[in-house]
């Protein structure tokens, strides 16, 4: 696939940057407002879409390999598996009753899992799709009649 | 009273939109019908009170749409208009028919008694007791989580979600699976294939 | 009008049934499953709507009682909120089958498909 006119490049450019922050900010907020894990990972995954459809699949295959892509989804998915454990563990260990419930440890506790899991599950799926959105690219190219 | 009307035109449009992609002769019109429909879909979660649903509906959308496209545009639709097959569609309609039947009556139509809750009031308006008003009740002090929806994701249901985290799991490694080029043999590298 | 509505999303998940059943294009096959999995999301949604309800996300200084007196069922859009990513991961391996299928027979038909294995 090959990339678009230098107007549309300059401004894939600018704004991808911003698609990506705000994909990272909807996974962090989940708890509070609309948003969460799957939709950050979709945002990140409309931000390579972006890229690969601006710049073409050459310069994105050169930036994001398969292979990494694979492995970040396998550790999203493996943080994803320890949080509730860990969550399990602090509350034996830490206990119930013997920190007051204000505290701004057990504060801190309560806001870290949610926001850990949110993170991990946007990782894997993230990473996950965008893997395989490169594949797809990539197939999608091999077919091409040539011209 | 507005919102549901608006709600049943989009509906509606959805329902043409559809009938449309499945009846057209060209691909990339069906293609980019689908995406109407699903931008249509997003509407609607907008107007029942679901924004949790519009951000990853939208995007979902997107990349459905430009996965599609590419599909199609690399390759020629070698496919000739065949005759419709009589025998399935007249299946499907006929099944079609009872299911619509038997869900009118079970939506409570005709003022029969139906066993699913009519629309506009469901379980959590009826009863305290129902699981959604538990839920609703408890999101604030149980998970500390503003948005009842994630609380109910992440929380309450998180072996529910480390389910689904798996399975994406598996279905992104088996799109892997599909689309890699060569087949490795037994006692080869990954550079040699 | 709350029935009307229930039978237009029934009726989309008819037309991904016959998508699915009775077309033999491989793209077709594929929008069906997209229709279906739209009609299954529109329905679930629409279940948990209540008259007049808003997002049930808790505002700045409400309690829950409030927020349950207003909200809709949050239950639904949970379940749907796993499905549209599933979805995508599902309609991600349908495609790279299909294109597989294409590089494989040279044809998204799935007649031509069956007579060229005979």
């Amino acid at each position: 696939m090959r990339g678009m006119s230098p107007i549309v490049q300059n401004m894939a450019r600018l704004v991808m940057g911003f698609v990506l922050i705000f994909g990272l900010y909807i996974a962090s907020s989940g708890q509070d407002a609309p948003g969460g894990g799957f939709a950050g990972a979709v945002i990140v995954l409309a931000c390579v879409v972006l890229g690969v459809l601006a710049f073409g699949g050459e310069a994105a295959k050169e930036l994001i390999a398969e292979h990494r892509c694979q492995m970040f989804a396998a550790v999203g998915a493996l943080v994803f598996l320890a949080v509730a454990p860990a969550g399990l563990w602090a509350v034996r260990y830490f206990g119930e009753n013997q920190l007051p419930a204000d505290s701004p440890f057990r504060q801190t506790l309560r806001h870290l899992g949610p926001l850990l899991t949110d993170l991990s599950l946007a990782v894997q799926v993230g990473a996950g799709l965008v893997g395989i959105f490169m594949a797809l690219v990539i197939a999608t190219r091999r077919a091409m009649p040539k011209e | 009273m507005t919102v549901e009307l608006l709600v049943l035109l989009l509906t509606a449009f959805m329902f043409l939109a559809a009938l449309i992609a499945v009846e057209t002769s060209d691909l990339l019109s069906a293609v980019i019908c689908i995406g109407a429909a699903g931008f249509a879909l997003c509407v609607i979660d907008l107007l029942v009170g679901a924004p949790d649903l519009t951000f990853p509906q939208v995007v979902v959308e997107v990349v459905t749409l430009v996965l599609l496209i590419r599909m199609i545009m690399t390759r020629q639709d070698t496919s000739r208009q065949t005759p419709r097959d009589t025998l399935r569609t007249a299946v499907v309609l006929a099944a079609g028919g009872v299911l619509l039947v038997v869900a009118f009556f079970a939506f409570g139509g005709l003022g029969a008694k139906g066993s699913v809750p009519p629309f506009g009031q469901p379980p959590m308006v009826q009863s305290d007791a129902s699981l959604s008003a538990q839920y609703i009740n408890g999101a604030q002090r149980d998970t500390g989580a503003g948005n009842a929806v994630m609380g109910i994701l992440m929380e309450y249901r998180g072996y529910d979600m480390l389910g689904q985290a798996a399975l994406i799991f598996a279905a992104i490694l088996g799109g892997f699976v599909i689309l890699r080029k060569v087949g490795r043999k037994r006692g080869e590298s990954e550079d040699q294939a | 009008m709350g029935i009307a509505i229930y039978m237009m999303a029934f009726g989309l998940l008819l037309v991904g049934l016959y998508a699915l059943v009775a077309k033999k294009n491989v793209v077709r096959i594929i929008i069906g499953i997209a229709i279906l999995d739209y009609g299954i999301n529109l329905l679930l949604v629409l279940m948990g709507y209540r008259h007049g309800g808003s997002a049930p996300i808790l505002g700045k200084g409400e309690t829950t009682a409030q927020l349950a007196a207003r909200s809709v069922d949050p239950l639904p859009q949970v379940m749907v909120l796993t499905n549209i990513v599933v979805e995508l991961a599902m309609v991600v391996v349908v495609v790279a089958l299909a294109i597989r299928i294409y590089d494989r027979y040279g044809t998204f038909d799935m007649n031509d498909i069956r007579r060229l294995r005979g």
